[in-house]
């Protein structure tokens, strides 16, 4: 028995998959085009490099014990490490090489089970509760989603969700689509989701028919694909559209989709309804989401149906009636979310699953404990691990002290899940990684001392508010100098201190985001206190990390600074400014002002991709030899002819002249500037007029 | 100077090079380089100058083209059969590059002439093949201090270096030509097609780089191939104080003609 139907296209896409990555591990097909097919077919690399992970779909968490034992056998064959069930209810196998994965996508497909759309701008794995009033709906969506060849081009991820009540604990009201059940349908939630954006959905209708599940999901999907952002993906799921266009004008815009889908007569969903049951759910908590082979061929023997849940955990309906509580485990560390952070993921931050560990060291040394406490820790602002919905919440940051990077988490509070209450944490302040099972502890026992007898945490939360979590932030938050505890300077469980600058190459740069905004609070700070060295020093490191460079003294991030912006993408006349500080000269008001301003506009300019815009036209003129610009037009000259002429216009200038060109679009801008700084000389901008590049070189020595 | 429009185009693939460019390429639209024999190493050699875009370029050659050189002198057709060599090889070259002037010299070489033919040229490529000559192009060019390139093939194996003024010439490592018959000429010995395109290939690229003035000569080295076993290797060679025409007290003051052993290259 399975839940789910496989595509028939399946075969064939395992088949062009193992294609390429014969391809690739022969050096015949470039890494970033086998990322292209390999992250939808869910199959992600790991932070150790050619090490990957399958990720399987479990539609609301579904899987047979049959299919659970023979995942697990699959998982011996090919890794030691344990199965890891994650926040979207999927099953993960970790730790296997890329040709093995090829052999684990075709004997997860004899189980019934598959990778495909586990990552990708594709039809993510549909949540659920585990209630037997959705179950039925998310195995036909799935099934009839995942048929569709246009669920695996989307401009980003889709996510939907289901809930059998108003408890939502399958999170319909902060996914991309949720719904919710009601007698004989559902309510309808639209553009939620978390991330580093949270939004709480909206609500799209308050009642439809079960029947219009289908048209309703088709509908949005169409939406998404038609208006979705493919350009920048990190303003593209549909919560972006939602904000782009404005409610009134995006459900306009749906109810169009959903008519032009209506009119399609689409059959809906088959469902088959499954027996009520009488048998209730039992709770296996998992530490952080793992779990053994051999443990759950165990689980497996001794069960009748599994669900993977939402917090990383299973729950069971056992054979019989015996009633043994799996594991002994810490209510709280039970119930945690925590993404598998900087260990394992290459977007990690902070030791997210470390940090856990340690809240638990502490807490189980404090007879304080609070079981029905929700805590969840991302390693980075994306909300892998649910930071937002948690009742304490930390996500991973980089922050800045005696020049060198921490390890911190923001802390957010009060985040709530239930359907017209769903309510996104609350930034509660900073902490340095290391202070935080102390705070936890201390904010705990406080807790317990202040609330009343049988109060939920949220309405304690509701009452009391943040000020007392925000007074004891302020007492862990100082940061000791690196050489009084280089404790703080190391995440939890790493012997190397902590770093930041090594992922500007990753695929995300939040913590990157981080670091430059603590230094435009420190121009702000220093602002108001006079201190223009400090304004100087805190603009020129600013946008360092950008270029993945990470000084280690001030004076180098002052060089680095004049050897990689000015001139660049600052006017030379900040060159002064910053040598002033080097050769500690008085600096005025309004020369810290001025650079601070410059490098804060620069900031704004920079593009997704960390790029700043080279110096424009006017402040170039200040470069300009007596002798003017020598200007060339060599648009409609092929490549590599353009290059060619280039050097040979180049060849009869003096070092220091200054050669405009025009470019075509595409090929010669792609070429000609890379070949001329080969060639030694500089390029001092390049900007885009109407369909053509003007092209700014300095003609630097020699030839 | 200048380089027209369909120079620039012609030769875009030496301008993009780094260490050539446009001031290259006019380097080597004003050289000058001396090929001596049309044969196996000079065909090729022909060919690449003259695509090159090497401004004037000699041939001396006596012979015609004869049917059993077809199988290595490229740059001879079989409808050249009974021609000149000296007058097949300038219209191929004209025709590959209408840019280049081809001076031809159909004529033998010898102690009373060899120097009026080279004193003109900046660099000289040896495509012989019989050591008399090879000799006098080495003493000549020792005395007008030209530079040139040797090559020597003999079936599968080639050899090469270059001597420019001040470096290791001919003598300072062979003094004197071997006896009479105790090297077999190609006609006796045999010859792979490719192996005199390989070497003559390597004597083009060593005096374009020469003219251009970029690189590496094989100066003080003697490269050694052996395309059997596809193996090269440089040799160290040194120039020597007692070498006979280029040593402290140099004891050949006129140019030799060593009795010519008959070849054809």
């Amino acid at each position: 028995m399975s839940f789910y139907k496989l595509p028939e296209s399946l075969d064939s896409e395992i088949k062009e998959y193992e294609k390429l990555v014969k391809e690739y591990k022969a050096g015949k097909l470039a890494a970033v085009k086998m990322k292209a097919f390999r992250v939808p077919f869910g199959v992600y690399e790991q932070r150790e490099p050619e090490t990957y992970m399958c990720r399987i779909r479990l539609p609301g968490g579904a899987i047979t014990p049959e299919q659970l034992t023979g995942v697990a056998e699959i998982s011996e064959k090919y890794t030691s490490r344990p199965l890891h069930f994650t926040t979207r209810e999927e099953v993960q196998i970790h730790h296997v090489t890329l040709e093995d994965t090829v052999s684990i996508i075709k004997e997860l497909k004899e189980l019934g089970l598959s990778t495909r759309g586990g990552g990708g701008n594709t039809i993510r794995n549909i949540l659920g509760d585990g209630s037997s009033e959705v179950d039925p709906y998310i195995q036909a969506l799935t099934s009839r989603l995942i048929a569709e060849q246009d669920s695996w081009s989307l401009p980003r991820k889709l996510k939907i969700a289901f809930s059998g009540d108003s408890s939502d604990r399958g999170l319909a009201t902060c996914n991309d689509l949720g719904f919710i059940y009601k007698p004989s349908g559902f309510s309808v939630y639209i553009a939620g989701g978390m991330g580093a954006k949270p939004r709480v959905a909206a609500k799209l209708y308050d009642f439809v028919p079960a029947n219009q599940v289908y048209n309703i999901a088709k509908a949005a999907k169409n939406l998404f694909d038609k208006y979705g952002n493919r350009k920048n993906k990190h303003a593209a799921r549909l919560r972006f559209l939602f904000e782009k266009l404005g409610k009134g004008e995006f459900i306009r815009r749906f109810e169009e989709e959903l008519t032009a889908v209506k009119k399609q007569n689409y059959p809906s969903l088959a469902i088959d309804d499954l027996p009520a049951q009488t048998k209730s759910w039992q709770d296996v908590p998992l530490f952080l989401g793992d779990l053994e082979t051999a443990k759950a061929k165990q689980l497996a023997k001794d069960i009748e149906s599994i669900r993977a849940t939402p917090n990383q955990n299973l729950k069971i309906r056992r054979r019989g009636y015996i009633s043994s509580p799996a594991q002994a485990i810490d209510p709280i560390i039970g119930r945690a979310i925590v993404c598998t952070g900087a260990d394992t993921c290459r977007l990690g931050i902070c030791l997210s699953r470390k940090l856990l560990s340690a809240i638990k060291d502490k807490k189980m040394g404090s007879s304080d404990k609070i079981d029905d406490i929700k805590i969840n820790i991302s390693g980075c602002p994306n909300s892998c691990g649910r930071h937002h919905i948690a009742d304490i919440g930390f996500f991973g940051v980089a922050k800045r002290h005696d020049n060198r990077p921490v390890p911190c988490y923001t802390v957010v509070m009060g985040g709530v899940v239930f359907e017209g209450k769903t309510k996104i944490a609350e930034k509660a302040g900073v902490l340095p990684a290391k202070a935080i099972p102390d705070f936890v502890a201390e904010y705990l026992k406080h807790v317990k001392a202040h609330r009343k007898s049988g109060e939920p945490f949220f309405d304690y939360y509701i009452r009391q508010g943040k000020d007392e979590a925000v007074r004891l932030i302020e007492k862990y938050s100082p940061i000791p100098g690196f050489s009084e505890n280089k404790d703080y300077y190391f995440d939890f469980g790493a012997d190397r201190p902590f770093s930041v600058a090594e992922k500007v190459e990753g695929e995300c740069s939040a913590g990157i985001y981080d670091l430059i905004d603590w230094d435009f609070e420190n121009i702000k700070i220093a602002m108001a206190n006079n201190d223009f060295r400090r304004v100087v020093l805190s603009a020129a490191r600013a946008l360092l990390v950008t270029k993945g460079l990470e000084p280690k003294s001030e004076a180098e991030a002052i060089v680095l600074f004049k050897q990689n912006f000015i001139g660049r993408h600052l006017d030379a006349l900040f060159g002064g400014t910053v040598d002033k500080y080097l050769n500690n000269q008085e600096i005025t008001l309004d020369e810290a002002k001025g650079l601070a301003s410059a490098v804060k506009a620069l900031y704004d300019s920079m593009d997704n991709s960390l790029k700043f815009p080279e110096l424009n036209h006017k402040e170039v003129e200040v470069l300009r030899s007596p002798r003017g610009a020598v200007e060339r037009d060599f648009r409609g000259v092929t490549c590599p002819m353009n290059f060619v002429k280039t050097k040979l216009v180049l060849e009869t200038m003096q070092p220091g002249e200054i050669l405009e060109i025009l470019l075509d679009d595409g090929e010669p801008i792609e070429n000609v500037p890379a070949s001329v700084k080969a060639e030694g000389h500089k390029i001092l901008k390049q900007e885009k007029v109407a369909g053509y590049w003007r092209v700014i070189i300095r003609k630097e020595g020699g030839n | 100077m200048g380089l027209s429009e369909e120079q620039i185009e012609r030769y875009s693939r030496h301008i993009i090079l780094k260490n050539v460019g446009g001031v290259g390429q006019e380097k080597l639209l004003a050289g000058k380089v001396l090929i001596i024999g049309a044969g196996g190493l000079g065909s090729p050699a022909a060919m690449y100058l003259a695509a090159a875009g090497v401004g004037t370029i000699g041939i001396v050659d006596f012979d015609r083209v004869d049917l059993t050189n077809l199988q290595r002198q490229i740059i001879h057709f079989t409808k050249d059969l009974n021609k000149e060599k000296v007058l097949s090889a300038k219209e191929k070259m004209e025709a590959i590059n209408p840019d280049v002037k081809v001076v031809t010299h159909q004529l033998l070489l010898n102690s009373t002439n060899i120097i009026d033919i080279i004193k003109d040229y900046d660099f000289i490529v040896d495509g012989t093949d019989n050591f008399p000559i090879k000799f006098l192009i080495n003493d000549a060019c020792v005395i007008e201090k030209k530079a040139f390139s040797h090559g020597g093939i003999l079936r599968f194996e080639g050899q090469t270096f270059t001597r420019t003024p001040g470096n290791a010439c001919y003598r300072c490592v062979f003094r004197e030509p071997p006896p009479k018959n105790a090297v077999p000429t190609c006609s006796q010995a045999g010859i792979l097609g490719a192996v005199a395109g390989m070497l003559g290939t390597i004597q083009a690229a060593e005096a374009l780089k020469y003219i251009i003035g970029i690189g590496d000569l094989l100066e003080n080295r003697l490269l050694i191939f052996d395309a059997l076993k596809m193996e090269y290797r440089t040799v160290k060679i040194k120039k020597s104080k007692t070498c006979p025409i280029c040593g402290d007290s140099p004891t050949i003051t006129k140019l030799i003609d060593y009795e010519q052993a008959a070849c054809d290259l």
